[in-house]
């Protein structure tokens, strides 16, 4: 039993490593970084995540580059919503990882996009090089490979956003109450 | 600029620095400034918080013609008039303080939130601003 379920793990886990399609989403500057990694110097294709999707609902991989504001939140609670299992998310920057130069005295800025969806990777600096986003994006391909289909339930469960328990698909009434404002 | 003939006018104003200071009027003297001195066109209008209440809108005005800038400065409380009627520009600039700072523009129909959330409380850019809202504990 333990040589099946570890082949299809192996299988698996090496086709999910090795094809993560990153969703479009770059809120600020960090994002030109990441159009960095993609051009041809530095070459996000040799991880084989050079397919970056503009629906979330083909992508596995939420690299948010780029600060969170309040009146971003919510789109972003949507977009990692809408994306199917299994998915994965890099906190790229300062600002996503806690806020950064804006965690003390901004009014408008998210502390963290922890505290709205859950994060595998966190990759700080203001902003990260090419180079730290291919080592995130090598980390989190050693991280999947880890995984096994019998821990399946618990993986799912922590890849649940933790202001999203009950809820399925967000409504404006749901951004309401648990997000505080629209 | 003929400037004798401006103030005999509008008796209520005076040249400090380069800005020209009116006390009331705004809306009289942004259109007379337009209509006789070609002044066509709104470049934006900057909102400072004074701190004792009052707030100060500067309307930069740019002439096509002559190349130039104009200053207009007013001190205003919670409201005053919208421009919006002879600088149609004006629509957008006002919004924008609106949300930021809380000045009622009277005669402008689009004033609500552009940049902050709906449902924010408080106008943030205010000197006396307190972020003290229940719903936002989650991002402590």
């Amino acid at each position: 039993m333990n040589i099946i379920v570890t082949s299809i793990d192996y299988i698996l886990n090496w086709s999910r490593a090795n094809s993560l399609w990153p969703l479009t989403f770059a809120t600020s500057c960090c994002g030109i970084e990441m159009m960095q990694t993609v051009a041809s110097n530095n070459d996000i294709a040799r991880f084989g995540s050079e397919v970056f999707r503009g629906s979330p609902r083909q992508a596995d991989l939420l690299i948010c580059a780029g600060t969170i504001t309040h009146k971003m939140a919510p789109a972003l609670l949507r977009l990692y919503e809408q994306m199917p299992e299994p998915k994965y998310v890099i906190a790229m920057g300062a600002c996503t990882c806690g806020g950064g130069m804006f965690a003390q005295t901004s009014y408008s800025v998210i502390k963290g996009i922890d505290k709205i969806i859950p994060v595998d990777i966190y990759l700080p600096m203001c902003p990260p090089k090419p180079e730290s986003l291919l080592d995130a994006i090598r980390k989190l391909q050693s991280n999947i490979k880890k995984e096994s289909i019998l821990e399946r339930k618990s993986f799912t469960n922590k890849h649940s956003s933790p202001l999203s328990e009950s809820c399925g698909l967000l409504t404006d009434e749901f951004n309401v109450t648990k997000l505080g404002v629209l | 600029m003929n400037w004798a003939e401006f103030q005999n006018i509008f008796s209520d104003c005076r040249l400090y620095g380069d800005k020209i200071v009116i006390n009331s009027n705004l809306l009289k003297t942004v259109d007379f400034i337009k209509t006789n001195y070609h002044f066509d066109m709104l470049k934006e209008i900057i909102a400072t918080d004074n701190g004792d209440g009052s707030f100060e809108l500067i309307y930069r005005l740019f002439s096509p013609d002559d190349e130039e800038d104009l200053l207009l400065s007013i001190n205003v409380k919670d409201e005053t008039e919208s421009v919006s009627s002879v600088f149609e520009s004006a629509v957008a600039d006002e919004k924008e303080i609106y949300d930021l700072f809380g000045i009622k523009f009277i005669g402008n129909t689009e004033l609500k939130r552009l940049y902050m959330p709906e449902g924010w409380v408080g106008h943030p850019l205010r000197k006396d601003y307190q972020e003290n809202d229940e719903r936002l504990k989650w991002n402590e």
